[in-house]
């Protein structure tokens, strides 16, 4: 019965360079969402992928391709997304801009990312999001989407103006950063929201029991005499807007009786989550058949509370690093797909903003370019997770959840896509860092697989030496 | 004998109304425009809210039947100084009103006046309550302009959330067999209007059929202590805000006012011929003439409006 509202589509901005005719002619195809994991070659031309052929073919095709040789026995994935970063523009450029942001997502493999509204100001209004995307027009070597905010300066009384948010281009609703403490205004920006079309990110944080908080609420910060952050902070705010997004679908079921309408209510997708009581909740309002979907991070899969005894400021981050228990049922989750997609949660800050004692350092690491060989090391070669499993995660379940043609490894597709080393095991150093920021969970952790060139809109826009002995790279 | 909601009357009752109605607007064209129909009574006009039309028209309606018309006020009356509701109708009471037209920003307080007097009660307006008399107006300004009301289609658009016009025509109109939809953003969409069983649409589009367009005024002053339902009155016009171009020739536009020009509608179809806002005004005073007329006549009998 609903007439449907037009949807404006997502607007994704980056620097256009000439593309190239480029052949990966002897590579690992590998691409679960289309079938592919064999060798093979690649050709591209024209910004599109034009021809898949056999290891070593392809060559006759394109005399003139520049023949990228030195990828062989790399693995070629479609791009990967990352739903949640921040760009840190306008406003906080001192820790992160748009080009840098870019260069350290092509670094890992990323050819789209999303950036949050939590800039100064915030970007709560139309020709503000369109002006940050005009400048990654001009600076961005990778795809950047801009999420506009929830709430009016983000102070959680009343909305943004959405509708024009959404003309401007922005791929999301989200006040990441705070939570919508407010349940009236979730529950607005849930009915306000529902025709537009555009999911609403939750960041899930009960202030009062986080209030202080710098880590995770248990044994090590008993130990520490660091103030914790229960895992109620996360999960309470969770079970609470979980009701309330239950009410809104109940809501319109009664309004739209008509099948395919009736799911006009936003899709709710949790960021970040950190718990197990979160992974409870969310599996339980999937069964339900509740619009709702989520994101985990590499650090909170792969990093533990213990590992604050050595005070680094980078492992502040919030939600903090959890406990053991909690890991494992955030890496069941995304085994199973409870958790749908991996996001890196990038927060870059300043040094002399975390180069203080451990209870004042901001919250945040930096993120794009270990996710991949983190999680690639930690969990995929451990047999925890699989490689088709992690590639999903990283590629088609972010673009499913923003409404985004998801890279393929397809003849006829946009040729975003990277190449990766598997078998290159290395150590984070603040070297391997290409943003501005030099905060990483990971740094001086061994993580595995290497990013040796990512590729966006058949234009490369970052690749490595590779092999090189002294660890020297090449940026694109 | 009180007209507190439209469900109070049946469609007998309307038409019989209507039929009273032209023989009053009949009269407002004379050169002399005063009938002795209400000679001797009384009516008592208690605004407790703001108002101009209504006022006006029902007291101009009062004084062209020759009634005893008297208005009060809150500001400067006793109400300013703290009279509870209760007490300053039964302080009337004592004067023996015939009628009793009451506005309040509270809803249910109509009803609650018709335990404390023996006049009629008429609900000028009542919180979000409801509006009965706008309905009838606004009914009879389509028969005027469209003759049968049976299968016509007319949208409701905008803040049906805050507004007693809306809960009074929706169902005035399903009554007399108006083909009633509503249109606007589901944030100004009361939770539970689904179950009233008229379509509900996000998008003017919904409008491409319709005879009529019937704009409701955005009421951000209810809006008090709540997460507002729409971002600005800047996002709502832009998206709902109806202008000439969206009209299709031979739709027609009303507002029961006041109009915020630029929210609800661009000033130039204020203006516009296709605009019947000042024909709903003139129909009012003919309409409510007839209200006050048949609450009152000598033929009138049970509870009824006649």
């Amino acid at each position: 019965m609903d007439v449907t509202v037009p949807r404006p589509a997502p607007r994704l901005a980056l620097r256009s360079r000439p593309p190239e005719q480029l052949l990966l002619p002897d590579v690992h195809l590998f691409d679960p969402a289309c079938g592919l994991d064999r060798r093979g070659s690649l050709l591209v031309r024209g910004g599109v992928i034009v021809a898949i052929g056999k290891s070593g073919g392809l060559v006759a095709d394109a005399p003139d391709a520049t023949v990228l040789a030195h990828l062989a026995g790399c693995h070629v994935f479609p791009g990967f997304v990352d739903m949640h970063a921040h760009l840190r523009t306008p406003g906080q450029e001192y820790k992160e801009d748009l080009a840098s942001a870019a260069r350290a997502a092509a670094a890992g493999g990323f050819v789209l990312v999303a950036g949050m509204a939590n800039t100064d100001p915030p970007v709560d209004a139309g020709p503000l999001a369109a002006w940050v995307l005009d400048q990654a027009d001009e600076v961005a070597d990778v795809a950047v989407a801009q999420v506009g905010a929830v709430s009016h300066g983000l102070r959680g009384e009343a909305l943004s103006e959405l509708w024009e948010l959404a003309d401007a281009g922005v791929v999301a609703f989200s006040d990441d950063g705070r939570a919508l403490r407010d349940l009236d205004l979730l529950l607005t920006a849930l009915r306000y929201a529902g025709s537009i079309g555009r999911p609403l990110l939750l960041h899930l944080e009960d202030a009062s029991l986080a209030a202080d908080g710098v880590m995770h609420e248990g044994a090590w910060s008993a130990r520490l005499g660091l103030r914790g952050i229960p895992t109620a902070a996360e999960s309470g705010p969770l079970a609470r807007d979980l009701e309330v997004l239950r009410a809104v679908v109940e809501e319109r079921a009664r309004r739209s009786p008509t099948p395919g309408t009736a799911s006009r209510v936003p899709l709710l997708h949790l960021q970040h989550l950190s718990t197990a009581a979160s992974v409870r909740l969310l599996r339980d309002a999937k069964a339900a058949g509740l619009p709702v979907t989520a994101e985990v991070t590499p650090h909170h899969l792969l990093l533990g509370d213990d590992l604050v005894s050595g005070f680094d400021q980078s492992l502040k981050v919030n939600p903090p690093l959890r406990a053991a228990e909690d890991r494992a049922a955030l890496l069941a989750a995304l085994v199973e797909g409870v958790i749908d997609c991996v996001a890196t949660d990038h927060a870059p800050h300043a040094p002399h903003e975390k180069e203080v004692p451990f209870e004042d350092a901001p919250f945040g690491s930096v993120g794009l370019e270990t996710a991949f060989p983190a999680l690639y090391g930690g969990l995929v070669e451990t047999g925890s997770l699989t490689l088709a499993r992690l590639v999903e995660a990283l590629s088609t379940a972010p673009c499913r959840i923003l409404g985004v043609e998801a890279p393929r490894l397809e003849v006829g597709s946009a040729a975003d896509i990277c190449a990766v080393d598997l078998e290159e095991s290395w150590e984070v150093t603040t070297s391997d860092l290409y943003g501005k920021s030099r905060n990483s969970a990971f740094l001086g952790r061994r993580v595995r697989g290497r990013v040796a060139m990512t590729m966006v809109k058949g234009a490369r826009r970052f690749e490595r030496t590779r092999k090189a002995r002294d660890g020297g790279h090449a940026r694109a | 004998m009180h007209l507190i909601s439209i469900d109070d009357l049946s469609v007998e009752q309307i038409e019989s109304l209507f039929s009273t109605s032209d023989g009053f607007l009949e009269v407002a064209s004379r050169p002399i425009k005063k009938v002795p129909t209400l000679r001797g009574r009384t009516q008592v006009n208690m605004f407790f809210e703001a108002s101009t039309r209504t006022l006006t028209s029902f007291e101009l309606a009062g004084k062209r039947l020759s009634a005893d018309v008297v208005n009060i006020k809150a500001s400067g009356s006793s109400v300013s100084k703290g009279e509870s509701l209760k007490d300053t109708i039964l302080t009337l009471e004592s004067y023996r009103p015939d009628i009793l037209v009451m506005r309040h920003d509270k809803v249910g307080a109509c009803r609650m006046a018709t335990r404390y007097t023996n006049a009629s009660v008429v609900n000028a307006g009542d919180g979000a309550g409801e509006h009965p008399t706008q309905c009838l107006l606004d009914l009879y300004s389509l028969r005027r302009e469209f003759g049968d009301l049976r299968g016509m289609k007319v949208a409701i658009v905008g803040d049906v959330l805050r507004s007693r016009v809306a809960r009074s025509n929706i169902f005035g109109f399903r009554k007399m067999g108006i083909d009633v939809r509503l249109v606007g953003p589901s944030t100004l969409m009361p939770p539970g209007v689904e179950r009233w069983g008229v379509p509900i649409y996000e998008d003017l589009d919904a409008l491409h059929d319709v005879d009529v367009v019937y704009l409701l005024r955005m009421q951000m002053e209810r809006a008090k202590g709540k997460v507002p339902p729409v971002p600005s009155l800047r996002e709502y016009s832009r998206l709902w805000g109806l202008s000439p171009a969206r009209l299709r020739p031979g739709q027609r536009v009303m507002h029961p006012g006041p109009i915020n020009r630029g929210v609800e509608l661009t000033g130039d179809l204020a203006d516009d011929a296709r605009s019947l806002i000042l024909h709903q005004v003139e129909s009012g005073l003919a309409v409510r003439m007839a209200i006050l007329y048949h609450v009152l006549a000598p033929h009138s009998e049970g509870d009824g409006l006649i």
